[in-house]
């Protein structure tokens, strides 16, 4: 505000005027008003009211029953005679799946082992069709996909809709400047797009604890704060999107419509388009294939096995004075099961060992494939807001390797200590075949075999991983708003 | 009628009666509409980008769909070596039926509109518990979840559906807004000629793209090498084809609706697009949600974990049973030999009837109970999710779609229904007369063979469901019949709310 | 030729839009209906194109009920509106190509646009340029070249020299002069008194939805048109009863 002396000689008077540039809470005052009376403000009342506490109530009871499936595969664990133990696990249910349903409804629920052989279960989902046309309703997809698109309904035409009125003139006329006019715009329509998403995801959570959600368990409430922090965020970088479409067109129906193309090619293209791309630039053979590689190893190298300790067997069954046609693994001769031990331990350490180096290579093929299809991804600020939320929600792609990886620990532990005490030979003689299997003798599995636990990351390590991906979605925002100032700053108002 | 006088202009004589009937006046507006359309921002850049991801999307699909065609053969063949075999052997043992095996063929219509053939299992195992679910045909993408898919259904729904609003919202209250529709109104023409010519021009300008992308579909996946120019493969891309241009014509008709009601155009967009995304993005997975809220199903694995619990029960009750049987007749219970059964078998066997009968019973009765539960509780889910769908064209286009292509769900619910009734069936002829039995005493057990078990070829064959065209459109026919419903109910709005516009 | 038999419109929320107008243009005639904003000019037009239907009365051109048959009414005049936009991606050419067609006109070929579009002072260049590119004035010219080449007997101009610059308004009044050498029947809602005394055979003054004053040309000679009109606004005068007209 500055107060001026204005001489007036005709009146010969002195008037005392204070001219000052508008204030910014003017500014804010009428956006917010404005925003608020239109039809706009209403529509996003009513889909965040309805989405989020709908899709949190009936993701909450989803969950409740995968947790309630994941006690009773404990249950059945924990009464298993020890000698079966280990080879089975089972894998809980992210909690935070409620709000990101991520990789939880694709992830296997447990797996068996067997020497030389880890099986996947199906996932918990499982079973449920008619999910699968259309996909999954959760918070992330509401906000991911409805509230971005209602950012933008409330940004096209906070530039380009006042240009067409004539307000825009209007308001450049006085004494105010253009980054003002911005800054103004931004808060009120962030005002107004925060304060209905905030009140819904309150309600939501209410509902949540309400049916018995352990929402205040610490580990969870810092993330799901964290989540919400984030979604702000995203909400901000479209509304600023959405501003920036405004200040370089100059008609609010061509906003629009270049808004809904952006909408489209961000949301849904791009995401989808990234794991096309990365799929055909880094191809992976499939799982299925991988099974067979490994199905057929096992089987030659059981071959090859087989023909080296058949002469021992024989050998024994002859001394043994045994029928025409029948073998016999002798566990009371030491001898016996020395030269056995000697002959077939060096095929099967063979064995192991190029399982180990097909699941490698194939592990790090995977992981090269994704890698890119996430870089690919992250041209989209909607990709990159995926990746944090279901990385917060210990439902991204950490939590899935980190299962693998787990498994695969617990089937090493389990050879280590197990299936090395255990023998499987396989004998064939001129189309007759005989299996022999079971536990070394003079090797005792010991009492307790490991139980497969299976634990999710530490805050700190979700955050480590997707801070990148935050701190990306920061710089969409910032990005943005800057070119949305150098654009506004050169407008044509007339 | 009094007559006028009047001079002409000295080159264009006055000629009263030359007025354009109806008709040719909607084709007036509906030309000049379209080269409007065609030559506008809106439907070039959505016209490059859908015509661009065609090729992509039919690439992905024919890959999916040639691994698991792959995947299938592979199990077929195993299947039909099996059967080769020894046929009698084949079944004797209740782990060796593989043989009995049903297993699903993959949709080549998948490549174009994946619906649920990738969820499906790949097969389904018969066996004396009832149906065992075998694996997924193939697993979901690892970023797919995260991500969501991409197919031509998908691009029709979404993107064309899309531009059919973005062609569709200002064409009544935008030419209000520029003063064109008091001048084509002061013209001699009646007023529904108007939004003919507008539904003209859309439904061409729509049906056109429609007609390239469906075109280009089929011949990225002649060259990936998917033939679907054949028969009943072409006869069923047709169809989707034409459930497409209803579904276009629908949404556009929509859009015109709105364009007559709104006060401008900046409303009319705003609520096409709150509109779409609700319709064509909330509303199928919000129903999906509820119909899980409504009416839980337990998942897969959980009830067969439970079968398999409850017949380990029943069966070593039965076994036991057996056992004492034995121990009675042979008055032996240190030692099970064969050949004390022998001795005793026709007491043995005799007293034994009855007990299989009842555990058979049993079994039928417990297992069959979880398994009509669960049926019950699917049927109702799925009527649950579909009538909150109904809400939606874009669900309805969706649910025809993939009915056509044979990857929706009630092709899916066929499936599962000719399963259990071959499960049933081999109930009947197989399993509840055991040939073989387990008998336990102490800590010791023995298995008896109580008859010769059938041969392969005694047992009934499965019938798998009809894959043909007219099945096809039977099975999409409510969803087909919706989306008329709604094409016919925005059209008529349309005209109704025209018909009242205040034009000034 | 344009006849409007005691006129009425009153909407739904009450407001008595038009009371009772009686009006009667004869061909080869121009008559100004002036009045403040909301008096009622545009709701009259309005109700000769049935764009609203009026309360009571009757709306006639060349004899026909605009209510009853208004298809046939059409075929007989021809409308210039307020602010007109027309077709911005088209160029003058092919907006007047539609509205010809529209308007039942066949077979016109290229050079009869032209020549059309020479008449109403339209520059060549100006005639395969897209419509939005053009000014205010360009826009009416082409807007009063779609009325001539539907060449009807009544013509409607709702405010045709608003927001004209002098040299576009004189312009525009000759080619009406040329009209109405013609044989048109023109009826013309204005503000501008100053074109209104230069071209009118007859003028009507409306205030608040009734027809207040009536003067022809030879009767504005000697009232000062300025003075009759500010006096009616002003609210001063009310309306002349039939009687007072004749003396």
């Amino acid at each position: 505000m500055v107060k001026a002396d204005i001489r007036s000689p005709e009146l010969n008077q002195t008037l005392r005027v204070a001219i000052g540039p508008a204030s910014f809470l003017t500014l804010l005052q009428k956006e917010i008003l404005d925003l608020v009376l239109s039809i706009r403000f209403l529509v996003l009342l009513m889909l965040c009211a309805l989405l989020i506490p709908l899709s949190l109530y009936v993701n909450s009871q989803t969950y409740e029953r995968w947790l309630a499936d994941y006690n009773e595969q404990l249950k059945i664990e924990s009464t298993l005679r020890s000698s079966r133990s280990g080879w089975s696990g089972t894998r809980p249910p992210s909690p935070l799946a409620v709000f990101a349903n991520g990789v939880e409804t694709s992830l296997p629920k447990g797996f068996s082992i067997q020497p030389n052989q880890i099986q996947m279960d199906k996932p918990r989902s499982y079973g449920d069709p008619i999910y699968e046309i259309f996909g999954r309703i959760d918070f992330l997809f509401v906000v991911q996909a409805v509230l971005s698109l209602i950012a933008f309904l409330f940004a096209f035409d906070s530039i380009s809709g006042e240009k067409e009125m004539g307000t825009l003139r209007l308001c450049l006329a006085n004494a105010v400047p253009r980054y003002k006019i911005l800054l103004g715009k931004f808060a009120g329509g962030m005002l107004i797009l925060v304060v209905p998403f905030l009140i819904a995801t309150g309600i939501g959570l209410i509902v949540l604890t309400a049916t018995g959600y352990p929402l205040f368990d610490h580990n969870l409430w810092t993330k799901v704060l964290l989540m919400v922090v984030a979604s702000i965020v995203y909400i901000s970088t479209f509304y600023v999107l959405g501003m920036v479409i405004s200040s370089l067109t100059h008609q609010s129906k061509t906003t629009l419509i270049v808004l809904m193309l952006i909408w489209v090619v961000f949301v849904l293209a791009v995401p989808r388009l990234s794991i096309i791309v990365a799929g055909m630039i880094r191809p992976v053979e499939s799982d299925a294939v991988i099974a067979l590689r490994k199905k057929l190893l096992v089987e030659h190298i059981q071959q090859e096995k087989g023909r080296a300790l058949k002469d021992l067997y024989f050998a024994k069954a002859r001394q043994k004075g045994l029928a025409e046609g029948a073998l016999t693994f002798d566990a009371n001769d030491p001898e016996f099961v020395r030269r056995r031990n000697e002959i077939a331990k060096p095929f099967e350490a063979r064995m192991r060992d190029e399982l180990a180096k097909i699941d490698e290579d194939h592990q790090r093929k995977k992981q090269r494939q994704l890698h890119l299809a996430r870089n690919i991804a992250r041209i989209s600020p909607a990709s990159v807001f995926a990746y944090v939320m279901t990385d917060m929600a210990d439902t991204g792609e950490t939590v899935k390797v980190r299962f693998f990886d787990a498994v695969r620990r617990h089937y090493a532990r389990m050879d280590r200590l197990v299936f090395s005490r255990m023998y499987q030979d396989l004998i064939t003689d001129e189309g007759h075949s005989w299996g022999f299997g079971g536990t070394l003798p003079g090797e005792e599995p010991p009492e307790k075999p490991p139980r497969f636990a299976f634990r999710f990351p530490e805050i700190s390590e979700s955050l480590a991983h997707s801070l990148p991906d935050v701190a990306l979605l920061v710089i969409y925002a910032l990005l943005f708003f800057i070119v949305a100032h150098v654009a506004f700053i050169g407008y044509d108002v007339r | 009628m009094a007559e006028a006088h009047v001079t002409s202009s000295p080159h264009i004589p006055f000629q009263a009666t030359a007025a354009p009937g109806g008709f040719r006046a909607a084709w007036i507006v509906a030309r000049r509409e379209l080269v409007e359309q065609l030559t506008s921002l809106r439907f070039l850049i959505i016209g490059v980008l859908v015509l661009g991801l065609t090729p992509l999307a039919v690439y992905v699909g024919v890959r999916d769909y040639t691994n698991r065609l792959e995947d299938y053969h592979r199990l077929a063949t195993a299947q039909q070596e099996l059967r080769a075999g020894p046929a009698g052997e084949a079944v004797s043992g209740v782990w060796n039926l593989e043989v009995l095996r049903a297993i699903r063929p993959p949709e080549p219509l998948s490549a174009l509109v994946h619906g649920l053939d990738a969820r499906l299992p790949e097969y389904w195992d018969f066996s004396p518990r009832g149906i065992r679910v075998g694996p997924l045909a193939s697993r979901p993408h690892r970023l797919a979840d995260v991500l969501g898919q991409l197919d031509v259904e998908f691009l029709v729904r979404v993107v064309l559906g899309l531009l059919a609003i973005l062609l569709a919202f200002d064409a009544v209250v935008g030419e209000k807004e520029l003063g064109t529709l008091r001048m084509t109104l002061s013209q001699p023409l009646p007023r529904a000629a108007f939004l003919v010519g507008k539904l003209i021009a859309g439904a061409i300008t729509l049906l056109a793209l429609l007609a390239m992308v469906f075109l280009l579909a089929l011949l990225s996946a002649q060259f990936f090498g998917l033939d679907l120019l054949a028969g009943d493969p072409l006869t069923k891309v047709g169809l989707i084809a034409v459930a497409a241009s209803f579904y276009l014509l629908c949404f556009y008709a929509l859009g015109l609706m709105i364009s007559s009601l709104a006060g401008s155009q900046k409303t009319s967009l705003v609520i096409l697009l709150v509109t779409w995304v609700v319709a064509v993005l909330a509303l199928p997975p919000l129903s999906t949600l509820v119909a899980q809220a409504v009416s839980p199903v337990p998942p897969v694995h959980a009830v067969e974990a439970k079968k398999r619990a409850l017949d380990e029960a029943i069966r070593q009750e039965a076994a036991r049973a057996m056992g004492e049987v034995y121990r009675e007749e042979t008055g032996q219970d240190q030692m099970v030999s064969m050949r004390l059964y022998q001795e005793h078998k026709d007491a043995i066997d005799r007293r034994i009837a009855p007990i299989v009968t009842r555990y058979v019973g049993k079994r039928r009765q417990l297992l069959g109970e979880l398994d009509r539960d669960t049926q019950r509780r699917m049927a109702r889910q799925n009527e649950v999710a579909r009538i909150i769908m109904a809400l939606s064209p874009a669900a309805a286009f969706a649910h025809a779609a993939a009915d056509l292509a044979g990857t929706g769900d009630t092709y899916a619910q066929s499936w599962w229904t000719a399963v259990r009734l071959h499960q049933s069936r081999l109930n009947a002829a197989l399993f509840d007369d055991p040939p073989m039995v387990t008998m336990w005493m102490r800590n010791m057990s023995m298995t008896l063979r109580r008859h010769d078990p059938p041969s392969i070829t005694d047992l009934p064959a499965f019938t798998p469901p009809r894959r043909d065209a007219r099945a096809a459109i039977n099975r999409a026919l409510p969803a087909l019949g919706l989306l008329l419903l709604y094409t016919g109910l925005f059209i008529a709005g349309g005209f109704i709310a025209f018909s009242r516009y205040d034009v000034r | 030729m344009i006849e409007a038999i005691n006129l009425t419109k009153r909407y739904e929320d009450g407001v008595l839009a038009l009371d009772s107008l009686n009006l009667k243009v004869n061909p080869g005639e121009i008559y100004c209906l002036l009045g403040a904003n909301g008096a009622g000019k545009t709701t009259t037009i309005n109700l000769f194109l049935n764009f609203i239907p009026p309360t009571s009365g009757t709306p006639l051109i060349n004899g026909i009920d605009v209510t009853r048959d208004p298809l046939e009414a059409k075929k007989y005049v021809a409308y210039l509106s307020e602010n007109v936009m027309l077709y911005g991606n088209f160029t003058a050419r092919q907006n007047l190509d539609f509205f010809a067609k529209l308007g039942g006109k066949k077979n016109l070929k290229k050079e009869d646009y032209y020549m059309v579009m020479r008449e109403v002072g339209l520059p060549e260049r100006a005639f395969e340029q897209r419509v939005k590119e053009f000014s205010k004035g360009m826009r009416q010219k082409l807007g009063i070249a779609i009325c001539m080449i539907k060449d009807a007997p009544a013509l409607l101009l709702d405010e045709p020299t608003a927001g004209l610059d002098p040299a576009s308004a004189a312009e525009f009044i000759e080619t009406l002069k040329e009209l109405r050498r013609r044989g048109k029947a023109i009826l013309m809602s204005t503000h501008d008194i100053f074109r209104a005394k230069e071209i009118a055979d007859r003028v009507g003054i409306m205030k608040e939805g009734r027809k207040v004053m009536e003067r022809t040309r030879e009767e504005l000679e000697y009232e000062n048109l300025e003075r009759l009109y500010l006096d009616y606004m002003r609210g001063g005068l009310g309306p002349e009863s039939e009687e007072r007209r004749a003396s």
